[in-house]
């Protein structure tokens, strides 16, 4: 007992390396509890590099990190950090409150229903829906799978013609692409120079045997946000053809609203608004009902949508992730958008020759620039401490540059030199600063070592050159 | 690509300066070509295959084309040299260098 | 603004404030310090009594997540960025009596 009360009085001025040490050295000690558990019994945390080996029982096993200071993560559009208060919601559900949400016969099936209830209603809160339209999926690729394919094979008797764009993701395409070889016909419509549908020719394109219409509401590469509303008027006025929208980088950054823009069914991912991996929801309408054909045959759960038991942890996590986005909607959104704004005006003052792909007015925390004369895929490789994403055909297995780059008309050296900024809730003003500061560093590095950027300075047009095809 | 010799009367590369538009595996290559090749003669550098370049660097499969790049840019540069020299007829003492570009698309 | 009150929401922002800072991630750090200097000028500037109580309320929870979270944080996460300089480094929880 001495021991501790000594550890007790000197762990206000020691560090926790110490403590861990006088820790091994207790003989007869119980684990505090969570009531006790004051800051500094807090074991080292398991990522941190020490030189001295744990001692204490609780470090978790864990190999020292290769280097000693980490990039700063600038790529939201792939993935976001889950927020601390969403883990402290899920945590219940990983350790006591395991049971399984469709037991109906115990305390233990109650409570954990009772979580996913919560997280429905958090959900459709955030996009102005009724708790009953929410089916929970593992994601927004499940969720476009499941609308899309099943959409087009309930109604396949009457109508056979499906509507999609050019830039939607990888996963609307390929449903697209498997249902076109099942016999449906598929139209991809392109879109305007800043990424925008053309809405005169998304009218004239409904067909009296069109089921569906498929437009993202914001774009994962580039960030245009698409007009939702007229897109929903303009599919209203066709009675049978149903609205569906990728929603999965709108959520909770933009205000989503399923009445007010006539939107039939969306797709939600779970961690891309600061949730777990692995779970999303599709809103499906109930009034008027939107029919479709399930691709998971079970048990009959999420209205016989979606058979299977689901994961109460990960949807919990995903309500409390919907309903920290509506809260914080519009604070997020001022401070993305000064960030944004503080990134580009910071480049673009220092650096000429840089293009904006898609729509200025697109979603603030989704950059894409161009940086002319240089490689996508070098720049990220020079860019030492920082994680970002490119369009350039060398990142891509396919060797393919980016289908959205293309289909916005961007040249192939443009769409090659593409780089996207993603910035998100946590990304701060330093952060800004030090992505500026090496971004005009490497792009004056890259120049000086491209023969394109000499020709220019030599006044040698570009396309007059003969290249030779290998 | 852009590769630049400076070759001397014995047709020994004296040195080579590369500027490469492309992404870090042609850079890479381009650059290891001109460190390779300097202090060869233009027979030997002619004689260069791309895996060896390949080989050094541990290029993975889908980067291979880079340092095909990097072979033909050689040959480019060398086939360039012999013809301003033929073309200039020049005395054996002076120096004469040459440029090729290769590029793909 | 009545003193008791407004002495409550000092002591609230104080606590919420020490919590933030005692994250060992620096994204997170700074997200939550940053937050709660925003919200709670803001609930300064608020004269509705309703609005405060409900504000009151509402972050009075959220400190309990909060002080979990930053424990958690401590646990597993903590890498340091290339960002980070001494200033931002988190400072050591001191324990107040009476702090759960």
């Amino acid at each position: 007992m001495l021991v501790l009360r000594a550890a007790a009085r000197a762990q206000k001025h020691k560090n926790l390396t110490q403590i861990a040490s006088l820790a091994s050295k207790r003989t007869f000690t119980q684990p505090s509890t969570a009531t006790k558990a004051s800051i500094v019994d807090t074991p080292k945390s398991s990522l941190q590099d020490t030189s001295e080996p744990s001692g204490s029982i609780y470090a978790k096993q864990h190999p020292a990190p290769v280097s000693a200071l980490n990039p700063i993560y600038l790529d939201a559009q792939a993935t976001t950090p889950m927020d601390p208060r969403v883990l402290d919601a899920m945590l219940p559900f990983l350790t006591d409150l395991y049971g399984n949400p469709h037991s109906r016969t115990h305390a233990y099936g109650w409570e954990a229903e009772k979580g996913v209830d919560e997280s429905r209603r958090h959900v459709a809160e955030l996009i102005g829906a009724d708790e009953k339209d929410i089916v929970f999926t593992s994601g927004a690729t499940e969720s476009n799978n499941m609308i899309i394919k099943g959409v087009a094979r309930f109604h396949k008797e009457k109508k056979k013609h499906i509507i999609t764009l050019q830039t939607e993701h990888k996963c609307v395409l390929d449903s697209c692409r498997k249902l076109s070889e099942e016999g449906f016909d598929i139209t991809y419509l392109p879109v305007k120079r800043d990424g925008l549908v053309d809405l005169e020719l998304l009218e004239a394109s409904i067909r009296p045997d069109t089921s569906l219409v498929s437009i993202m509401a914001v774009n994962n590469e580039t960030g245009v946000i698409q007009p939702l509303a007229e897109i929903g008027r303009i599919v209203r006025k066709h009675r049978g053809v149903y609205f569906h929208t990728d929603a999965a980088q709108a959520i909770g950054k933009i205000p989503l609203d399923v009445n007010a823009m006539n939107i039939d069914l969306m797709s939600i991912s779970g961690h891309k608004i600061y949730g777990p991996k692995g779970v999303g929801a599709a809103y499906v309408r109930r009034r008027p009902r939107v029919r479709l054909e399930p691709i998971l045959s079970g048990g009959g759960q999420e209205r016989g949508l979606r058979s299977g038991t689901l994961p109460s942890t990960l949807v919990v996590g995903l309500g409390e992730a919907a309903r920290l986005a509506a809260k914080e909607m519009d604070y997020d959104h001022a401070r993305i958008s000064a960030l944004s704004e503080r990134l580009i005006n910071g480049i673009t003052s220092q650096v000429d020759h840089v293009f904006r792909n898609g729509d200025p007015n697109g979603y603030p925390g989704c950059v894409n620039l161009s940086f002319a004369y240089i490689e996508g895929e070098s720049f990220l490789m020079a860019m030492k401490n920082t994680a970002l994403s490119s369009g350039s055909a060398c990142t891509s297995a396919s060797l393919e540059p980016s289908y959205v780059l293309r289909a916005l008309g961007a040249t192939d050296d443009i769409a090659h030199s593409s780089i996207r900024f993603g910035i998100g809730r946590f990304t701060t003003e330093e952060e800004v600063d030090y992505v500026i500061r090496e971004t005009i560093k490497t792009v004056n590095r890259l120049r000086d070592l491209s023969p394109l950027w000499e020709m220019v300075q030599e006044g040698i047009d570009i396309q007059t050159i003969n290249w030779s095809q290998h | 690509m852009k590769l630049q010799i400076r070759v001397d009367e014995n047709g020994i590369i004296k040195e080579a300066k590369f500027k490469t538009f492309g992404c870090g595996s042609a850079i890479a290559s381009s650059s290891y070509m001109t460190e390779l090749v300097t202090g060869m003669s233009l027979e030997d550098a002619g004689k260069i295959k791309n895996t060896e370049i390949a080989k050094e660097l541990c290029l993975p499969p889908v980067k291979l084309h880079c340092s095909m790049l990097a072979e033909d840019a050689i040959r480019s540069a060398i086939k360039d040299y012999r013809t301003k020299k033929s073309r200039l007829n020049v005395s054996p003492t002076s120096e004469v260098s040459s440029n090729a570009a290769a590029a793909t698309m | 603004m009545s003193g008791p009150a407004r002495e409550a929401l000092q002591a609230l922002y104080q606590n919420t404030l020490r919590t933030s800072q005692s994250f060992a991630s620096y994204n997170f750090r700074s997200y939550f310090v940053q937050r709660t200097n925003d919200a709670f000028r803001a609930a300064n500037a608020e004269q509705d009594p309703s609005k405060l109580k409900e504000f009151m309320d509402e972050k009075t929870k959220e400190l309990e997540v909060l002080k979990r979270s930053a424990i958690i944080n401590q646990m597993y996460g903590g890498r340091k960025l290339v960002v980070e300089t001494p200033e931002d480094m988190p400072l050591p929880k001191k324990m107040e009596r009476g702090d759960t």
